[in-house]
């Protein structure tokens, strides 16, 4: 008792400690999360690896949660929680947009120069900061930091470097740049592994990247070096100064002299690569991350974009037609008018056109195809297949579609706008005149009008469909619940019986020594069709021993004939069955200790009557009176 | 487990698999036959010989069943002037290719031609138009006995504590998804398209009964039930009446 009340007293005191714990641990996280519902706060480092005592970036990022209504304040400077390892340096703050237009705000970040003090795993602590009057959680972040060893080989000797090949030096929110990423390896170095490169920071947006570099080789001073590229396009999110960076994993081979190597590798020494094999020899496996330089980008938001018409976010160079595939018109026929932008800029990013016709139009959504010439998505033509239907004959011709960009050679808005195009109703011809003269001479003879074509044609079959009444009316589906439910089923049956076994080690055996009686009963058969009197009788002893051991809890081999003689005597059968139980029992008696030929009843019949009297006995057995006296007797 | 359980595993596993995929092995119909039939209809489309590309398309259509195939005999039988099967064979295309944004188009577009009117469409129907309806039986199957094993048997049985009551609650809400996907394909089965060029809706069955109301070639109906010769029907307009079961095609 007083160790139960000492272990209860235990338990409540470890329950109050974990509850205390709890509440340290989430307390402060659920009051946060709770202020800042409507804004999303996240604090994270440029890079995850750092190098001692080079400048990094600490980013707090603010965004606009979906509850939040309003305007975003520019923040002021927070007050850090002092570090012993992290030095800040210079701040700034960022604003980031949604769309390219430059408005509305939905994000402002504050940045701040870092530098590392000492190796290892650093965490900037999560802290309180004000904003817009209230209090904002700030998360922790975790940056890790190593010693510069490699960096300083690298200014002897290039190992690995990555670079753009072109990077501009403005763009425009939602501009699109194409470039190439080239990673540059020294060429000695062995067993170059790396992975497809990433974007660090979220100041941009990867659009697209060759799926694998090319490789080429050149000499840069006295050493040559494998250059792979891979061209690319990106997107800026937000104005004002923004880093754009890439960073991949690299593994590579190199030997533990490294001065000697680079002696070796020198373009102008020729017996070089024999000494190499040799330094290899000593050599172990590297993978470091690379990251191109930090190279800053001043980033601009598009002019004022209110009172433009027909602007859809595109922004690049481009051309813009607009014509139309029909040829003849008429009130309530389909009008097929295709616009077609053509050049390089942001395709993808582009908003669906709509036509501003007047409400004598039906006007459907426009069918969009790209061509991607570039497979870079930055080169290629876009084409917008529009539907629209005359509704009335007063409309007389296609009014002019204007087509607003945002033009980066000239860094303005420039509008295309078509030509109005004047139909010609009644069947009439837009350009012909002999044709309208067909057209109404094929209407006067009162023939029906062909119809227009007014879609595309499917050119290829399809894979192959299934209409008709629902599946669960199919008997494909009741077979399938037939086949799965009996399956479920005598899965359950055999897992439970298992299980009872598993539970009850009685029951396994029972059922152990019922299959032994069946295989017994079948020895009997088998022995009866050769009439073999020997073994017929003791596999007949065996198969009654068998139902006896059963629930006697013994073995069959334990079960002697005086045993199963009291037990007959004790269920208290008729008397003629008792008889013939025992003429088996001393038949069994007879021929195991005789050893002589003996006469035998014709032996099919016998086991006839052996399987009635094993099938009786269980019976007898299952409805109980059984007793565990003649066992133990 | 015991040798018996792998015993029932083996012959259960594959009539299993023979059940949910033997039909995958059945007859196939002959494939390089319907595709020369096919593409030789196409032309005979760009050709404007529409009734020669029906009749192909029609025999494509005995052997194989596809969205495609039922396309491009909407547009043959619009150019052909019947708008009724127009109608028909574009909105089986759309059961068979869901969220085809050209059958669709040109749909409204025949629909707005013609003056017919939208199709009113059901929640549940139009939810059970989501997935393909293969994925919906798996889904109920799978869902219905994964339910039942994990609820009934999943704790003691298979030994997985709470987790196997956490399956059997997701997987009962599965399985209430799926119900209500099947009361949709339930009532998207009794929709069908009046073919005929004139299709009076009768007051009783028989072919001299009074006229409610006349109804367009390419208008749709819900069919309620079916009587000798005649359909009992539901027109968008909430409008019941008979029409000959010969204007009227279901679409599934």
């Amino acid at each position: 008792m007083a160790v139960g009340m000492r272990l209860r007293k235990a338990d409540v005191g470890t329950l109050f400690l974990a509850w205390l714990g709890f509440l340290c641990l989430f307390g402060p996280c659920q009051r946060a999360q709770a202020q800042t519902i409507d804004l999303l706060v996240e604090s994270s480092f440029s890079t995850s690896e750092a190098i001692l005592g080079r400048t990094f970036k600490y980013t707090i990022a603010i965004r606009k949660g979906e509850g939040f209504s309003g305007t975003l304040a520019s923040p002021m400077q927070p007050n850090l929680p002092p570090s012993s390892v992290l030095v800040f340096g210079r701040f700034q703050r960022n604003e980031q947009y949604q769309s390219a237009s430059g408005e509305d705000p939905v994000g402002v970040s504050l940045e701040f120069d870092v530098v590392a003090k000492s190796e290892g795993k650093i965490v900037m602590p999560g802290f309180v900061m004000n904003y817009m009057g209230r209090e904002l959680l700030i998360p922790p972040a975790v940056v890790h930091v190593r010693s510069p060893v490699f960096e300083t080989i690298q200014d002897e000797v290039q190992w690995l470097s990555f670079e753009f090949s072109e990077f501009p030096k403005e763009l425009r929110a939602g501009e699109r740049y194409r470039t190439s990423l080239e990673l540059y390896v020294f060429h000695s170095l062995q067993n170059v592994t790396f992975s497809s490169p990433v974007p660090a920071g979220s100041d941009f947006s990867l659009d697209k990247i060759a799926p694998g570099p090319t490789e080429r080789v050149i000499t840069r001073g006295q050493y040559r070096y494998r250059v792979f590229s891979w061209p690319l396009t990106f997107t800026v999110l937000r104005s004002g100064e923004v880093s754009i960076g890439f960073r991949s994993a690299i593994s590579f081979r190199i030997p533990a002299n490294r001065l000697e190597f680079v002696r070796a590798s020198r373009a102008a020494n020729v017996g070089g690569s024999a000494v190499i094999e040799e330094l290899m020899t000593d050599s172990h496996d590297e993978t470091v991350t690379v990251f191109t330089p930090a190279r800053p980008l001043r980033v601009v938001a598009l002019p004022d974009t209110s009172g433009l018409t027909g602007f859809y976010q595109g922004i690049g160079t481009f051309t813009v037609s607009v014509g139309v595939e029909n040829d003849r018109v008429d009130v309530g026929q389909p009008i097929n008018l295709t616009m077609v932008v053509e050049g390089e800029g942001n395709f993808g990013s582009f908003r669906t056109p709509s036509l501003m016709f007047d409400n004598r139009w039906r006007v459907f959504p426009p069918q969009e195809i790209f061509e991607d010439l570039d497979f870079l998505g930055f080169k290629g033509r876009q084409t917008y297949r529009f539907v629209a239907i005359p509704l009335s004959p007063e409309v007389g011709r296609i009014p002019s579609i204007p087509y607003t960009y945002f033009d980066t050679s000239t860094g303005s808005f420039k509008t295309f706008r078509s030509e109005p195009i004047p139909l010609h109703f009644g069947g009439d011809s837009l350009i012909s005149g002999a044709e309208i003269l067909d057209v109404r001479r094929a209407e006067s003879a009162d023939e029906t009008p062909q119809k227009r074509m007014i879609g595309t044609l499917h050119w290829s079959v399809g894979t192959q469909g299934r209409l008709g009444e629902p599946f669960f009316q199919t008997r494909l589906f009741w077979a399938l619940q037939t086949l799965l439910g009996l399956g479920l089923f005598l899965w359950y049956s055999l897992r439970v019986k298992q299980l009872r076994w598993e539970q009850t080690p009685e029951l396994l055996r029972k059922h152990r020594l019922q299959r032994q009686g069946g295989q017994f009963l079948k020895m009997a058969k088998a022995a009866a069709k050769e009439h073999d009197g020997l073994l017929f009788y003791e596999a007949a002893f065996l198969s009654l021993a068998a139902i006896f051991a059963a629930r006697s809890g013994v073995e069959v081999e334990s079960v002697t004939t005086e045993a199963l003689e009291g037990w007959l005597r004790e269920i208290e059968l008729n008397e003629s069955f008792n008889r013939v139980v025992l003429s088996y029992l001393s038949h069994y008696e007879v021929q195991r200790f005789s050893q002589e030929e003996q006469a035998f009843p014709p032996l099919v019949n016998e086991f006839q009557r052996l399987k009635s009297i094993v099938s009786k006995l269980k019976k007898v057995q299952s409805k109980g009176g059984w007793s565990r006296k003649w066992a133990s007797a | 487990m015991t040798s018996r359980s792998r015993r029932m595993g083996l012959i259960l596993v594959p009539c299993v698999l023979l059940g949910l995929f033997g039909s995958q092995f059945g007859c196939q119909p002959n494939q390089e036959l319907i595709e020369t039939e096919f593409q030789r209809a196409n032309k005979a489309m760009l050709e404007n010989q529409h009734s020669e590309a029906i009749a192909s398309y029609e025999l494509c259509l005995a052997e194989h069943t596809s969205g495609s195939l039922h396309h491009n005999l909407g547009l043959a039988h619009y150019l052909d002037g019947n708008i009724g099967l127009a109608v028909y064979h574009l909105e089986a295309a759309l059961r068979l290719q869901l969220q085809s944004i050209d059958t669709q188009e040109i749909l409204a577009i025949i629909r707005k031609a013609e003056g017919l009117q939208e199709p009113k469409t059901r929640a549940f129907q139009a939810f059970s138009k989501n997935l393909p309806e293969w994925i919906w039986m798996y889904l109920a199957l799978i869902s219905f006995w994964g339910g039942i094993l994990f609820g009934v048997g999943g704790r003691r049985l298979l030994g997985m504590g709470t987790v196997a009551r956490d399956l059997a609650v997701g997987l009962a809400l599965v399985f209430a998804v799926t119900l209500a996907a099947c009361v949709g394909l339930k009532e998207d089965a009794s929709v069908g398209v009046l073919v005929s060029s004139k299709n009076p809706v009768l007051l009783i069955p028989e072919p001299d009964g009074e006229t409610i109301v006349e109804l367009k070639a390419g208008e749709m109906a819900r069919r309620l039930r079916t009587r000798n010769e005649f359909v009992f029907v539901e027109t968008r307009d909430r409008i019941r009446g008979w029409v000959s079961v010969k204007d009227f095609r279901l679409i599934r």
